[in-house]
């Protein structure tokens, strides 16, 4: 059998930090109701100019980098994000020729919050298959531009940041991933979404569209927040029971960073100790599809995610898309 | 698990909610007396499926005002 491992792994984040005494004045509420809801003190933004494939270029850089690879040595590269540089082509075309690697194929994934995994374990099976060597998975997101007005989501805009972080993949002889569960109820897409462009409806778009900040997403939190602790408890339980595994064996939970609260709750509800969940929302906010590579770079860069534990990788989002991977890293 | 489901879900509330568990009571309303808001009960919602190995339905979570509302609930499930 072949198998992959992470090789390397890297992470861009825009210089500029939102701190809630800034969104707040701009958003019309307290400090102190921001980290109530979420548990977010700060994000960062990406600045005028920078785009979302940019941005991913910064973190493939550093994966390549970590992993002691060259650029050229890529041959394929996945690209999930929610938030594009432009409706169409996808953001991978971008990232490709910002790279300068017109040798390879990239591939858009939108899957949300969820992005990651999925993408993760297509790059894994790639690599199983004998299809592709050395695969570069990344997630990254511009959520900013439509969340800093005062007539946005509230509860929306608190959330979200901006950011990107790429895994670097590679041929092993031993397995990256144990065990994995990815899933989809599109009975709830209307909960978490953006609703602007609507294809179906002519004009697509229109001026009162903008007036109504349509293009601002929309989130029924209650709805989201349930459905997010009931199924990442539930797909952390079976992702481990699938590999032989017991939820004790799991060195590290590093669960996609939408909301303190829901970690928080997925933790308490799988019976963990605080030291086993890795959180790093406090800074960075929800940055959907990084939202996981990036608390994994900072889980290694804080000493806590090391090489042959077993983590344990879960995500939730939009879609409703979730899933579960437990990885050897 | 063995306690009645009174004590165990004041407890939970209390430790939520940061709150004195002497003045929670069966008719503390979560918006209005213990200054919760929804997020709050959905949290209560989704450690008390846990504790009592239940599933709350989301429209009976949409329907809890009060603290004893949350034992009703439980109750009704855990008797089935």
């Amino acid at each position: 059998m072949r198998y992959s491992r992470i090789a390397g792994m890297g992470a861009y984040l825009p210089q500029r930090v939102v701190t809630n005494t800034e969104l707040g004045r701009s958003l019309g509420v307290s400090e102190e109701w921001m980290v109530e809801r979420c548990g977010i003190r700060e994000r960062r933004y990406a600045a005028q100019g920078e785009g979302t494939a940019a941005m991913a270029a910064e973190a493939v850089r550093q994966a390549v980098a970590d992993a002691g690879w060259k650029l050229e040595d890529i041959d394929f590269i996945i690209f999930a994000t929610l938030s594009p540089d432009h409706f169409f082509p996808g953001s991978g075309v971008y990232l490709q020729n910002i790279l300068g690697l017109s040798h390879i194929a990239v591939m858009d994934v939108r899957n949300q919050c969820s992005g990651f995994l999925y993408s993760l374990v297509v790059a894994d099976s790639l690599i199983a298959s004998r299809r592709y060597h050395r695969i570069v998975v990344i997630g990254a997101e511009i959520h900013s531009h439509c969340l800093e007005v005062p007539e946005t989501n509230k509860e929306v805009a608190i959330l979200f940041g901006d950011g990107a972080a790429a895994v670097a993949l590679e041929v092993s002889e031993e397995p990256l991933i144990l065990s994995s569960s990815l899933h989809v109820d599109g009975s709830g897409a209307d909960y978490l979404k953006l609703e602007l462009f609507e294809q179906k409806r002519r004009p697509w778009i229109t001026p009162e569209d903008i007036r109504e900040r349509r293009q601002i997403p929309v989130m029924d939190g209650m709805r989201v927040f349930l459905r997010a602790v009931t199924e990442m408890t539930a797909t952390s339980k079976s992702v481990v029971e699938k590999a032989g595994k017991k939820l004790d064996d799991v060195d590290l939970v590093v669960p996609h960073q939408a909301n303190l609260r829901i970690n928080e709750t997925v933790r308490r509800r799988l019976h963990l100790p605080p030291e086993k969940f890795f959180h790093n929302i406090q800074t960075r906010g929800n940055t959907t599809a990084a939202s996981i590579p990036l608390a994994m770079v900072e889980a290694r860069e804080a000493g806590v995610l090391k090489r042959g534990q077993l983590v344990l990788l879960v995500s939730f989002g939009s879609g409703f898309t979730w899933g579960g991977a437990l990885i050897r890293f | 698990m063995t306690q009645p489901p009174e004590n165990r879900i004041i407890d939970l509330i209390a430790e939520i909610l940061q709150r004195d568990r002497a003045k929670i009571t069966l008719e503390s309303r979560f918006i209005e007396d213990l200054e919760a808001n929804s997020l709050d009960v959905v949290e209560l919602a989704c450690l008390a499926e846990e504790e009592f190995g239940v599933r709350i339905p989301e429209a009976q979570i949409a329907y809890i005002r009060t603290v004893g509302d949350v034992i009703h609930v439980i109750s009704n499930l855990k008797r089935g």
